[in-house]
């Protein structure tokens, strides 16, 4: 069987029978994969304490023409992000992060971007305020999945007075004026803060991402408009963001 | 064409639904019970038809009992002022083994899973915090998994018991016994540097 090594995130584990792991990772050279560790749950040296979720990893795997799924062989823990773990708003981004990869990115379709902004957002996670890094990876994830949100003026009549409301049907906002006369049913106000900094975020560059600071109003609609958003385009819901309180 | 007799398919689609059983050991259990006596099979039959109503939760510790309190909770011997907190009864079982803990329990049933729906009103953390305050509880300690997500949820009742009265403390996590330290990775070998002890 070919073997093959390369970064990864963990996204999801469970136990697989008695003494086996059946992990989820999006690794830096094939994207999305489901490997198996046999004896993960019992030994001691091997897999101990790296196969868990959000480590960063160099795995060594080998794949099998009969199945999808992969094994691991070998698993160097390159960073666990202890910070992850001790405080349960980091806890929640970071397992928010990984449903998305696990719910919106296709098996075996490496993107060099998005594993960047992925390991980015784990390390960012325990540095700054977590609810921002979280907006700036669901913005930049949006982008690179080819979802562009148009925030810059109302998409039926360009105007750019506001209140703006923003619809997951169209990914962009209207003014009040034509959702009235559009008939749509009313949308995710969003105020003239948060569209500007949304704008700004997603047209910057990941190393002057941490310059930008969101108000507790904007984390707060952004959030809004992501949940309903994400939920319209995947045809359902994104657990984490239950866990998620912006207060 | 189905050769299998419907009867037989149905019960290899129950077995199928039981954890860490596909196809292949189904059919195999199912042509086993097929083989052994009918008697045998009858009673199979009659513990699991009355295993809900024989067993209830402990309304202290919520561990599974036939009784409420459960045999730990009834025993004058065990120290109420002391809980250790698990995630699931196995857990428990694992630490009765040892026989060197002599305090009560509190059974949380899961862990904090944000992607899978479950929160901490998903799990019994309220009725941990209530018992805390209500049973003037001195050391509740800590006994979820050394996994992301046993830490987590570990953190999460650290933060939920704040300002109680009651020393939180923590399952200590380090070396496994019988493993070479070269072999241990940096943050395991941190923890463990942290939580030495006097030799
Ligand atoms: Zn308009
Ligand atoms: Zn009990």
């Amino acid at each position: 069987m070919p073997t093959h090594e390369t970064e990864a995130i963990v996204l999801k584990v469970f136990d697989h029978g008695e003494s086996d792991k059946i992990i989820t990772l999006y690794t830096e050279g094939y994207g999305k994969i489901t490997a198996i560790a046999k004896g993960a749950k019992r030994s001691k040296r091997r897999f101990v304490n790296k196969l868990e979720p959000f480590s960063h990893l160099i795995i060594t795997f080998a794949t099998n023409k009969y199945s999808s799924m992969v094994r691991i062989d070998e698993a160097e823990l390159l960073a666990p992000f202890p910070q992850l773990r001790s405080d349960y708003q980091r806890f929640s981004c970071a397992s928010l992060i990984c449903e998305l990869v696990l719910n919106w990115l296709p098996d075996h379709d490496a993107d060099h971007t998005l594993f960047t902004l992925l390991t980015w957002s784990m390390s960012q996670l325990g540095e700054q305020r977590p609810l921002t890094t979280l907006l700036f990876f669901h913005l930049h994830l949006l982008t690179l999945l080819g979802f562009h949100l148009h925030l810059e003026n109302c998409q039926h009549c360009g105007g750019k007075e506001g209140p703006f409301l923003f619809h997951p049907e169209t990914g962009g906002i209207l003014c009040k004026g034509c959702q009235k006369t559009s008939g749509m049913a009313a949308g995710i106000p969003l105020s003239l803060g948060t569209l500007k900094i949304l704008t700004r975020a997603r047209d910057l560059p990941m190393t002057k991402w941490p310059r930008l600071s969101f108000s507790n109003q904007s984390i707060g609609e952004a959030k809004a408009l992501f949940q309903a958003h994400t939920s319209y385009l995947l045809q359902r819901d994104i657990h984490s963001w239950k866990q998620i309180n912006c207060r | 064409m189905n050769v299998v007799p419907p009867a037989l398919d149905k019960l290899i689609a129950d077995f199928k639904r039981l954890p860490g059983i596909g196809k292949k050991t189904a059919t195999r259990l199912a042509l086993h019970m097929l083989r052994r006596p009918a008697a045998e099979a009858r009673n199979l039959a009659r513990d699991l038809a009355g295993l809900h109503d024989a067993i209830k939760l402990c309304s202290n510790c919520f561990a599974f009992s036939e009784n409420d309190p459960c045999v730990i909770c009834a025993d004058p011997r065990r120290d109420p002022s002391q809980v250790c907190v698990v995630e699931e009864p196995g857990d428990l079982m694992a630490i009765e083994k040892t026989a060197i803990y002599k305090g009560q329990y509190h059974i949380l049933h899961g862990v904090l899973s944000p992607m899978d729906g479950i929160g901490p009103d998903e799990i019994k953390v309220a009725a941990l915090v209530e018992r805390v305050r209500r049973q003037q509880v001195k050391e509740v300690f800590i006994a979820t998994s050394s996994t992301v997500p046993g830490e987590a949820t570990a953190s999460y009742l650290v933060s939920q018991l704040q300002g109680c009265s009651a020393k939180l403390t923590r399952l200590a996590c380090g070396i496994p016994m019988g493993m070479d330290i070269k072999y241990a990775d940096e943050l395991t070998l941190t923890r463990a540097i942290e939580a030495r002890k006097t030799a």
